[in-house]
């Protein structure tokens, strides 16, 4: 009986110490999702003063009817879907090559995880200057070996193709990180096992390896790839989403819709229609990993 | 010592600490500060830093400069004002701020009661926006896109001032293959600042941007005309134009590497008449654009917010940065255009700038603001940008402004100014 008594007590000492920070996470998280979910189902104009009218599903067919809104989308997909794969394998090798104990190795980690720790803006800006077609380094440099450096900023296919290696430039770092992690978790004796055994360095790799990362992989690829589809600030700093709308990817588009046209209802009715995409992928994945690590 | 006396220590003390706290409170009330927006041009921002010392010593109202990028200021400016902040007093802008116009501050009080801008410009106060009858800006640094071209090689290649858009492509044309072996370019344009783009439509497009029942709407043959017109000159460009900034195109136009640039003359007026920076000093003129379509008006003007504390501050701040003395002295120094007509009869500048004066005064004068929003302007550069690089046709292009045009909304003293400018269909 005093035992239970205690426990209840106790209980209700955790609620109670949980509770600031309960209240906390509803404040500063949910209040601002669920305002934003309400608006989207609302006509609300931030610049003339009338009152708030429920229009149900509007905002939500005005976007999903909205080609600027399927072409954003469809940037950030394919931006995601390359990305992702792209970051994973060189992420992969170079923590294949560089995971152990030896200084070198611990060495080349670090230089190799500074691009993840610039700040994205800088980042851009950086590699807008780069990238620059008069003035910039990289054109300079295949001036001296003979090549007349494209347009970089300037051409949709470019311009694309330059975000894209921004991105990979500044996150393969991420995935190298986590790999050199996931790795030297690997217990040692499975190698010697599979050495004494005769296994090759291929088969090692393809049977061991590779299964035992796989549930971190697919974690990374989640991380990667919705991080990918929210990308913004290397839009920003250097194509500002042109030439046209070749890089216009969807949060930009909803950014500027909020930001500088004010149309905030449909700015909330995209923004929720991104999330919930976003949700599903990462159901799928979870799922994905949890039946991997069944399997392991 | 009694406790009486202890008391009557704390009591005194702390009647001191409250008087204290209460002067200090009254002093730093009433200590008089406003901030300013400006565009961080390194022009207007930069003169409007260099005239705060001055200014602080005169009025004893401290001023806070805060300087944007273009896109960010109309951000910073339309977030303060949508949000009642209160935190910028004076805004820099123009039409594209049309959405926010009733959260600015009527200025014709202050307009009569000081005579302002008698010797401004004709006309000029009244290109000001207005909203419900109302002045709300009033205007410095006016500019009006230019094509500027080098009077030496024109003379050369027997090319007289050419009338037409064809007239000019075809001088273009005519220029690029005679100076070829030079490296000259017949023209030159910043396509890589997207946001300058609407000018090829606005200078050639002869005719209406909303419709009477107030939709924007373009006048589909005009306007492919126009867009076809602008592409075909980009034909006579260097290689890579698509990617230039404006300071690039400026530059090419600068070192002599090429015979047109068309661009805000205040951005490289300063720059071009400087031997240290340029190659063309004195062998440059400003073109009056064919009298199709309208120079693109940049007028800057400057509000005051609703939500200003100290709105009388924020005059006299206007005031003084806009005054005719300074207008003489930014022209000379920054390049930054004048809104008073002294500066250009000035027998010192017309020396000086003789060559220059003539195009700019007959651009100014058929200057308009397009009356387009922020969206609206948006959705047209990137659509001229899909031209410019292939990805679609000019009739695509109009087709597709036309459509997402169609589901923007003109705020009401858009409408109005597109009346009185003559861009308004009836």
């Amino acid at each position: 009986m005093k035992l239970s008594k205690f426990k209840q007590s106790e209980n209700i000492l955790f609620i109670l110490f949980l509770l600031p920070a309960f209240f906390f996470i509803v404040i500063a998280q949910f209040y601002p999702l669920l305002y934003s979910f309400y608006i989207s189902f609302t006509k609300w104009s931030l610049i003339k003063w009338k009152p708030i009218a429920l229009v149900g599903l509007s905002n939500y067919q005005r976007v999903l009817q909205d080609s600027l809104f399927k072409h954003a989308f469809k940037i950030s997909l394919i931006f995601a879907c390359i990305t992702t794969p792209v970051e994973l394998v060189i992420g992969f090798l170079l923590a294949y090559m560089i995971t152990g104990e030896r200084k070198i190795y611990k060495i080349t980690r670090t230089i190799l995880v500074i691009p993840m720790t610039i700040a994205p803006v800088a980042v851009g800006t950086i590699w807008r200057m780069l990238l620059n077609t008069r003035a910039g380094l990289i054109n300079y440099l295949l001036q001296k070996i003979g090549i007349n450096g494209p347009n970089w900023l300037a051409t949709p296919s470019t311009a694309f193709f330059s975000i894209l290696i921004v991105d990979i430039w500044e996150w393969t770092p991420f995935a190298m990180i986590i790999f050199v992690a996931a790795l030297s978790s690997i217990p040692v004796d499975l190698f010697s096992a599979a050495q004494i055994d005769g296994a090759s360095r291929w088969q090692i790799l393809r049977y061991i390896t590779l299964p035992l990362i796989a549930p971190i992989t697919v974690l990374i690829v989640l991380f990667r790839f919705i991080d990918s589809i929210l990308v913004i600030d290397i839009i920003y700093t250097t194509t500002y989403g042109g030439p046209g709308f070749s890089t216009n990817v969807i949060t930009f588009h909803i950014y500027k819709q909020a930001l500088k046209y004010f149309n905030i209802t449909y700015a909330a009715a995209a923004s929720w229609i991104l999330q919930i995409f976003c949700l599903l992928v990462a159901i799928v994945l979870l799922m994905c990993s949890g039946k991997l690590q069944e399997k392991i | 010592m009694s406790k009486k006396f202890v008391r009557k220590v704390f009591f005194v003390t702390y009647i001191i600490i409250v008087i204290g706290m209460v002067t200090a409170g009254i002093c730093f009330s009433q200590e008089r500060e406003i901030t300013a927006t400006y565009m961080a041009s390194g022009t207007y921002d930069v003169a409007a830093k260099e005239l705060v010392p001055e200014f602080e010593r005169l009025t004893g109202i401290k001023v806070k400069i805060a300087a944007f990028p273009w896109a960010i200021l109309r951000e910073k400016n339309m977030t303060d004002l949508i949000t009642g902040t209160g935190k910028y007093d004076v805004m820099s802008g123009s039409y594209y701020l049309a959405k926010v116009y009733e959260f600015f501050y009527p200025m014709d009080k202050y307009i009569t009661k000081d005579n302002y801008g008698i010797s401004m410009i004709s006309g000029l106060m009244k290109k000001c926006q207005r909203y419900e009858g109302y002045q709300i800006g009033v205007p410095y640094g006016p500019d009006a896109y230019s094509l500027l071209y080098r009077t030496d090689l024109f003379k050369k290649a027997g090319i007289g001032i050419p009338q037409t858009w064809d007239a000019i492509i075809q001088a273009a044309k005519k220029l690029d293959t005679l100076y070829e072996g030079e490296g000259i370019d017949g023209y030159v344009f910043s396509c890589g600042a997207i946001e300058q783009l609407p000018i090829f439509l606005f200078t050639k497009y002869n005719g209406t941007f909303i419709t009477a029942d107030n939709k924007y709407h373009l006048e589909p043959r005009e306007a492919i005309q126009a867009i076809k017109k602008s592409k075909k000159l980009l034909e006579y460009a260097p290689p890579g134009v698509l990617g230039l900034s404006i300071d690039e195109a400026n530059a090419v136009f600068l070192q002599g590497k090429a015979a047109m640039v068309e661009c805000w003359p205040s951005f490289i007026r300063a720059a071009a008449n400087d031997p240290a920076r340029s190659n063309i000093v004195g062998k440059w003129a400003v073109l009056p654009y064919p009298k199709v379509g309208f120079p693109w008006l940049s007028m800057w003007e400057m509000f005051i917010s609703r939500y200003s504390k100290d709105k009388d501050a924020a005059w006299e701040w206007i005031k003084f940065y806009t005054r005719e003395k300074n207008a003489k002295y930014f022209f000379t120094k920054y390049g930054i255009g004048s809104a008073y007509t002294s500066t250009y009869q000035d027998p010192e500048l017309l020396e000086k700038y003789g060559h220059d004066f003539p195009g700019i005064l007959a651009n100014l004068k058929r200057a308009k603001n397009p009356p387009l929003t922020g969206e609206a302007q948006d959705f047209l550069a990137s659509t001229i940008s899909q031209v410019l690089v292939g990805e679609i046709t000019p009739e695509k292009a109009v087709e597709n402004i036309n459509t997402k045009w169609a589901s923007l909304e003109v705020p009401k003293p858009l409408i109005e100014m597109a009346e009185n400018s003559g861009l308004k269909a009836k």
